[in-house]
């Protein structure tokens, strides 16, 4: 007599291998990304940023003719 | 009867597929037999990243032959790959900026940026120093007498050559690709001009050639790399390289070289000695919209 396919069974054993490789894959990448080279820098957040413009003396004292402005609109 | 009526029809149709497939050859057969050798072998391009020295050396020289015809004058195409250990970087002060646009006007003469309908790589934006850097509200179309206005700062924005860009992965085609040395470049030749690359990028960096590009003959820069500045057509997207065509040459980027007040700084990030590594090692920087984990390697400073 031919046993019954247990398909609950083999789903969650298909499951469980897929989610295996998955996380195993993924740490291959992770090591990938962690190999390019790093160069080391202080960030500063946008609110340090503005303070430092808001207290700033900045643009000096050059004044120069601006080049036309662009006829199309601002895209960022 | 039904039944029988249905399989009529399968077979009606089953009968009808080996003539329109016969059909279809033979009209895509006498559309490509109009056109001549040369586009034929420009569509049927592989793409850059694939394509061996050879390969490349012929494309080269029939884009060269091709661009000579065209324009009038002598043309040079470099297909010169990144060096090994370099990672090129950019870092601007944003208390020397005086918003004169310069830079913008030095890109569209060295990348061949169409006039009309008018390309800019650059764009500077002007912000209220009271607002802080605002991207919402800022102003590309000042127009004063003198720059700097009172109660004014400015923010040049390009390509910000991210190390983790989102414009690469979204791209149907794979036209676009980060290059060893951090440029992101694209292959016209593979351009489809979907524009989702347009979509993912949060800093508004490419643009799409709407119209064919127009630029005067006599303005025309010849030096040109197959990634970076030489002419394109209607239909593809382009974007800042960093003057690919001059920084694979040892030179500047152009917007750096033309800058009057300095405030342009750019090298090679893997360099402990360059200029670029001092201002990341002495200077805290900003990265615009840091948030979206894009890891930009357009740095912000102030030099003061």
């Amino acid at each position: 007599m031919m046993e019954k396919t247990n398909y609950r069974r083999n789903f969650l054993k298909n499951l469980s291998l897929g989610i295996g490789s998955f996380v195993m894959f993924s740490g291959f990448k992770l090591k990938k990304e962690a190999k390019v080279e790093n160069y080391p820098f202080t960030g500063i957040s946008q609110g340090e940023a503005d303070e430092i413009i808001k207290g700033g003396k900045f643009p000096g004292n050059i004044s120069i003719r601006p080049e036309p402005a662009p006829k199309g609109s601002k895209n960022i | 009867m039904e039944n029988n009526e249905k399989d009529n029809s399968r077979r009606e149709f089953l009968k009808k597929v080996p003539v329109l497939a016969a059909a279809g050859t033979v009209g895509v057969a006498a559309g490509l037999s109009g056109c001549n050798s040369e586009i034929m072998e420009e569509f049927l391009q592989k793409n850059f990243k694939t394509l061996t020295k050879e390969e490349k050396k012929e494309i080269v020289k029939n884009l060269e032959k091709k661009y000579s015809e065209k324009y009038g004058k002598e043309f040079s195409v470099s297909d010169k790959p990144a060096t090994e250990g370099i990672l090129f970087g950019y870092a601007l002060d944003l208390s020397r900026c005086v918003g004169c646009r310069r830079c913008v006007y030095a890109c569209v003469e060295e990348n061949n940026l169409s006039r009309e309908p008018q390309v800019h790589w650059i764009q500077v934006l002007q912000m209220e120093k009271e607002k802080g850097i605002d991207l919402h509200h800022a102003n590309i179309h000042y127009n004063p007498e003198t720059v700097p206005e009172e109660g004014h700062f400015y923010v040049p924005v390009a390509c910000q050559q991210c190390r983790n860009p989102q414009c690469t992965t979204v791209c149907p085609t794979k036209a676009t690709w980060q290059e060893p040395d951090g440029v992101v470049v694209v292959d016209y030749n593979w351009c489809i001009g979907c524009r989702y690359c347009m979509a993912a990028c949060p800093y508004g960096a490419r643009h799409f050639n709407w119209g064919e590009p127009t630029i005067p003959a006599e303005e025309l820069n010849p030096v040109t790399h197959y990634l970076g500045n030489r002419p394109r057509t209607k239909g593809v997207v382009e974007k800042c390289t960093f003057c690919i065509q001059r920084v694979r040459e040892g030179k500047y980027p152009a917007c750096v070289e033309v800058c009057p007040v300095g405030a342009r700084k750019f090298g090679n990030l893997l360099d402990p000695d360059s200029e670029i590594r001092y201002i990341l090692e002495n200077k805290r920087v900003l990265v615009l919209k840091q948030e979206l984990n894009t890891q930009p390697k357009f740095y912000y400073f102030f030099g003061i």
